[in-house]
């Protein structure tokens, strides 16, 4: 129990988990959340669901498919949705916030993959989101805090918070876990199935080029790369390392930046070869990179915060 | 149950779950998003041409016309309509090629009565890239009249 609590509830600043709050659902809404229009096309062009996912088999127990599968309705909880993540970002009833962004999330995506078509890159995300919404990631940097300040100020009480929190690590330590797991598994799957033959560099070539040459618009190197034999025997050597051993840097934390770094290399590579898109892969593994360590993201942020003399001069650094 | 209980429980609920798509093999068609096995691109490739195959499949009316039909008109994701339609039809599947142009009736085109599925084969040589064009697949083989 002891190693438990050391593990997944060291008290820590909980800045950290405020900015990864913001970091992560800022990008996704931004950028890559699912589509409306993708959304109300799949819903319209089809009578029924082919392989429905849990959370849709579970809706459709209660609410028909005909009432709330409609552009109306899909509209409805995705504006929902828009609205719970701009108050997640801005820290507003940030908790209540985080899980509905988080079941508007998982709703659009289970969707889409309940028409017998299933993809990975989504799921961590979900969950990382959904365990910011069980931790103190509206303590920082939110207007929970703000008003939480103000209300202790008027009634002239203590500080409500010093930023410390034994609950404020474990979503990493989870995110870290889940990575590592996901990573073996792809890894150790393309040993035990494939065995060493996957690092032959014919195995990647064919999976680049089948992929590029029907992404020619987006994934330039993938072409360039598929000719190259040499490189992809490198290449799919360093996948398997990667994907392999990404566990260790749960033992080693010192090595773990690297892993980190490796990851959004690994994806940023995989989209721009063969049109991956395991966006949200690049998100987590930033968001861990940057976040992830309790000392490295505060003291970035109070250097900043004082050279733009948003800290009062009497403030110590590392408090608010 | 004290708060760090309760996330514990929750911890343990995340992490043990994953076991079942482990335990429960699916294979491509899984269907416990987000609890899913990560066992993608496993298979190796035996050395040999590296080839891939672009498929585009038309709609065709009795006049002849010809159009494009994408995964967007029948209403699946890209790798779905591949796997799950383009690849069956190239291979003879009747039932596919039947879904196919019923889906396009049901959205709207009923006078699709024909569809052609042209194959186009791409394999890397040291020049680049050599391509060539397998036989066309034709669903239904016989022209019928439209709806």
């Amino acid at each position: 129990m002891d190693f438990w609590n050391a593990f997944w509830f060291p008290t820590t600043g909980t800045l950290n988990l405020a900015g990864a709050r913001i970091f992560v659902v800022a990008v996704e809404m931004l950028w890559f959340f699912p589509s409306l229009a993708f959304q109300i096309n799949l819903a319209t062009r089809n009578a029924g669901f082919q392989l429905p996912q849990p959370l849709i088999r579970l809706i459709t127990a209660v609410v028909p498919r005909d009432v709330l599968f409609t552009p109306t309705g899909l509209t409805a909880v995705y504006w929902v949705t828009m609205a719970a993540g701009v108050l997640a970002i801005v820290g507003l009833f940030t908790r209540s916030a985080l899980f509905v962004y988080a079941f508007g999330y998982a709703f659009f995506v289970s969707h889409a993959y309940s028409y017998a078509d299933v993809h990975h890159r989504e799921a961590l995300y979900l969950f990382f989101v959904l365990a910011l919404a069980f931790a103190p990631s509206g303590d920082r940097l939110s207007i929970d805090a703000w008003l939480r300040r103000r209300r202790a100020r008027r009634s002239g009480a203590p500080a409500v918070s010093d930023g410390q929190s034994d609950l404020a690590m474990w979503p990493f330590r989870l995110l870290h876990v889940l990575l590592a797991w996901t990573y073996f598994s792809t890894g150790i799957t393309k040993l035990l199935i494939g065995g060493l033959q996957w690092m032959n560099g014919y195995t990647l070539q064919f999976a680049i080029f089948k992929n590029a040459i029907s992404r020619a618009a987006w994934a330039p190197l993938g072409l360039w790369m598929a000719h190259n034999h040499t490189l992809c025997v490198v290449v799919s050597a360093a996948t398997i390392l990667f994907e392999t051993f990404f566990f260790v840097s749960l033992f080693l934390p010192r090595l773990a930046p690297l892993f980190f770094a490796g990851g959004v290399v690994f994806h940023l590579m995989l989209y721009l070869t063969s049109g991956h898109p395991f966006f949200e892969h690049m998100i987590l593994n930033t968001t861990m990179l940057v976040f992830y360590n309790p000392v490295w993201f505060p003291s970035v942020w109070d250097r900043v915060t004082a050279a733009l003399k948003l800290r009062p001069a009497d403030t110590p650094v590392g408090a608010r | 149950m004290s708060v760090k209980t309760r996330v514990s429980l929750f911890i343990l609920l995340v992490l043990g779950l994953h076991a079942i798509p482990v335990l429960f093999y699916q294979g491509v068609r899984q269907t416990r998003w987000p609890f899913l096995l990560w066992a993608m691109y496993a298979q190796s490739t035996p050395p040999g041409p590296i080839q891939a195959l672009t498929r585009r499949l038309y709609a065709v009316t009795p006049g002849g016309t010809a159009r494009e039909i994408t995964s967007v008109d029948v209403g699946l994701t890209l790798p779905g309509f591949a796997s799950n339609y383009l690849a069956p039809i190239s291979r003879g599947d009747t039932a596919a090629g039947r879904w196919v142009i019923n889906r396009l009736h049901q959205v709207g085109m009923d006078s699709v009565v024909q569809l052609r599925l042209v194959t186009a084969r791409s394999t890397l040589v040291d020049t680049g890239i050599a391509v060539d064009t397998l036989p066309v697949v034709v669903y239904p083989p016989t022209l019928q009249s439209p709806r």
